[in-house]
C-alpha cells in the first residue's frame, strides 16, 4: 500500500485533503471510507436542560440546531459514554458541558455558536459564526448543553467528515493517428478545465491531468470514435475527505486504521471459534 | 399556573381567576389568555 498526499488546504474556511491509494483492492478503499463515515467518534451535544425560552423557536427546534454544531473533539481525554467507567450515565470522562446565557434589551439580538461556553476549552464550537436562532426584544435565552463522543453509525452528527470518497484513477489513451488538425483544435477549443495540449501538432495531455475535473470522459464525444479511450487503473484510487474540523485528517486517518485493525483482530477470533467447534 | 391577559397584560394567577365564574381577566374582563411558560428545567434530548 503506498499514499501519496496531492492536497492538503487547512485553514478556517476549509479543512481538505486529497491523496492517491495505490496497491489496494476496491474493497479496501471502501472500507475505509466507511469507517470513516460511520466508524470515527466525534464530540456533539446530546442533551439539552432548558432554562428559559422565550424565542420563537421551540425548545427541540433549538436542541436539534445545537446538536448538528461541529465541536472540536479531544479524543484522548474523553471515552465513548458505552464504554466509560460510569456506565453512560455521564461524567467528567465522557461528558462536557456547555452554557448559553443571552439576553436582549431592547434590540435584536442573533445567538451565535460563539455564545456557547464550554467547561473545557479543549472542546468548543469549530466556528463562532453558526446561528442558532434569534431573539425578539426583552426576550432571553438559557440553557446548559451536554455533549457527547458518539459514532456517524448512531447519529449523522457524530461524524468527523462532510464527505468522503474516491474515484479511479482516470487512464487516457490518445490515438493521434485517427485524430485530424480540426479534430485537436476542437478538442482543445471545448476543454475549459485545460487538461490537453497541442504539441508538435499532436493531441497531448497535461502532466498532472487527474487533478482536475474529469473533462477527458466528455472530450471523447468531439473526435471521432476510439481516439480518446478513457480508461482506469486498476488498485489506484484518489481519496478525497472533507472534514468538518472536529478532529484534524491526519487523526481521523489513524483512528479509522485503528479501528480497522480492531475488527480484523475480532474477525480472526470470531472466525477461529467457528472453525473450533466445526472440528469438533 | 400563571395566565397573562391578551389585552391588558395583566398577570393572572390561579386564585384570581378562580374569583370569578367562567375563564375572565380579573381586571378588565377580556376572555382571551395566554399561558405562561412555567419555570422549570426542560430537558430535550438533541436529536
Amino acid at each position: 500500500m503506498k499514499i501519496e498526499v496531492i492536497e492538503h488546504i487547512q485553514n478556517k474556511n476549509q479543512d481538505l485533503m486529497k491523496f492517491i491509494l495505490e496497491g489496494v483492492t476496491i474493497e479496501l478503499a471502501n472500507a475505509f471510507r466507511r469507517i470513516i463515515l460511520t466508524e470515527v467518534p466525534s464530540m456533539a451535544i446530546t442533551e439539552v436542560l432548558f432554562v428559559e425560552n422565550d424565542s420563537v423557536l421551540f425548545d427541540e427546534m433549538i436542541a436539534h440546531r445545537l446538536a448538528l454544531i461541529p465541536l472540536t473533539t479531544d479524543l484522548k481525554n474523553y471515552n465513548l459514554p458505552d464504554e466509560c467507567s460510569c456506565g453512560g450515565q455521564g461524567c467528567t470522562l465522557c461528558q462536557v458541558q456547555l452554557e448559553c446565557d443571552v439576553r436582549a434589551q431592547n434590540n435584536e439580538v442573533i445567538v451565535y455558536s460563539g455564545d456557547l461556553k464550554s467547561m473545557d476549552e479543549k472542546i468548543r464550537p469549530v466556528s463562532d459564526n453558526i446561528i442558532i436562532g434569534k431573539l425578539g426584544k426583552k426576550s432571553s435565552i438559557v440553557f446548559e448543553a451536554y455533549a457527547q463522543l458518539g459514532i456517524g453509525m448512531d447519529h449523522a452528527k457524530f461524524q468527523p467528515v462532510c464527505s468522503v470518497g474516491y474515484k479511479y484513477f482516470p487512464d487516457v489513451k490518445i490515438d493521434n493517428s485517427k485524430l485530424t488538425e480540426s479534430d485537436i483544435d476542437e478538442v482543445i477549443k471545448h476543454d475549459h478545465t485545460k487538461l490537453f495540449i497541442k504539441k508538435d501538432g499532436k493531441l497531448a495531455l497535461i502532466n498532472n491531468y487527474w487533478k482536475g475535473q474529469d473533462f477527458t470522459g466528455s472530450a471523447e464525444r468531439y473526435v471521432p470514435h476510439g481516439a480518446i479511450k478513457v480508461d482506469y487503473v486498476p488498485n489506484k484510487f484518489i481519496f478525497t475527505i472533507e472534514a468538518t474540523g472536529a478532529l484534524p485528517i491526519k487523526e481521523i486517518l489513524s483512528k479509522a486504521i485503528e479501528i480497522f485493525l480492531e475488527k480484523l483482530d475480532e474477525f480472526e477470533d470470531q472466525l477461529k471459534k467457528v472453525v473450533i467447534t466445526q472440528i469438533i | 399556573m400563571e395566565y397573562v391577559c391578551a389585552k391588558c397584560k395583566t398577570l393572572i394567577t390561579q386564585e384570581s381567576l378562580n374569583q370569578l365564574p367562567g375563564i375572565k381577566c380579573p381586571a378588565c374582563g377580556h376572555r382571551i389568555l395566554y399561558k405562561k411558560r412555567p419555570p422549570v428545567i426542560k430537558k430535550v434530548r438533541a436529536i
